[in-house]
């Protein structure tokens, strides 16, 4: 399967107050540094549980819970690298 | 097209920051030694097997399932080290430079394959030849040039390796 963003793709991120489970994140992540990921569930106190969309991804238990202070973005628009051979 | 042009002029000047999507350990350790050895330990397990025909039976059948055993680890650490190294380190921009590494990567897949079913020395031999067509283009990515010479034991095949700094 490929992924939902190919390597080397540009993504544009915004600014966003509210997410649900779904949304491509951009996240500060304490251990992992700059990465995007999906929302995958949303605790009654704030906290965020993520997930990647690759069953290679780190598992959502490694990843643990973040704050909505560590969320940058909700993905806006991608654009895929423009090499073919990534693209297929 | 003036998306990816302003994307790509964004990128050059650094304001595009780079997040990533699978948390694998970015270790970026990698290296064509091991697939080396294992492609040159690929003949010799083919050269010991070849003198060993003439021995007892009883002799042969324990010694040849050994070699015979080892011979196809040795091949498919080959094919596992360089689709490692291909599939995890080479990106866009690298391909782009290296177009023919894909078609090389699948000869040595193929190669690696006939090393397992058969003893063809001339299988052996040109898995390492292009081993070492991969370690030039490889240590070429890393801007290191390449020394090509035989290597210092059985079976004494030429073989590349990078001429480090000292």
């Amino acid at each position: 399967m490929k992924p939902r963003l190919p390597d080397g793709s540009f993504v544009l991120f915004r600014h966003a107050r509210s997410v649900r489970p779904g949304d491509i994140v951009l996240v500060q992540h304490p251990r992992y540094g700059l990465i995007t990921k999906s929302v995958a569930k949303i605790y009654d106190d704030g906290r965020i549980a993520i997930e990647g969309l690759s069953p290679r991804s780190t598992s959502r238990k490694q990843l643990g819970l973040i704050s909505r202070q560590a969320l940058r973005g909700k993905l806006l628009l991608s654009r895929p690298p423009e090499c073919a051979w990534q693209r297929a | 097209m003036i998306l990816s042009t302003l994307l790509k002029a964004l990128d050059q000047m650094g304001m595009v920051k780079q997040a990533n999507a699978h948390c694998d350990i970015p270790c970026g350790v990698y290296d064509t030694g091991p697939a080396l050895v294992a492609a040159a330990s690929v003949v010799r397990l083919m050269d010991i097997l070849d003198q060993s025909k003439n021995d007892n039976a009883s002799a042969l059948s324990n010694q040849h399932t050994r070699l015979i055993a080892e011979k196809e680890k040795q091949a498919e650490i080959v094919k596992h080290e360089i689709r490692v190294i291909w599939g995890d380190y080479f990106k866009a921009p690298l391909i782009e430079k290296h177009p023919d590494i894909h078609a090389l990567v699948h000869s040595i897949m193929q190669k690696g394959s006939a090393c397992k079913q058969g003893i063809h020395r001339e299988d052996g031999v040109a898995l390492i030849e292009l081993v070492n067509q991969f370690a030039e283009i490889f240590w070429e990515t890393k801007g290191l040039t390449t020394a090509r010479g035989p290597c210092p034991y059985e079976p004494k095949l030429p073989v590349v390796y990078p001429v480090l700094a000292g």
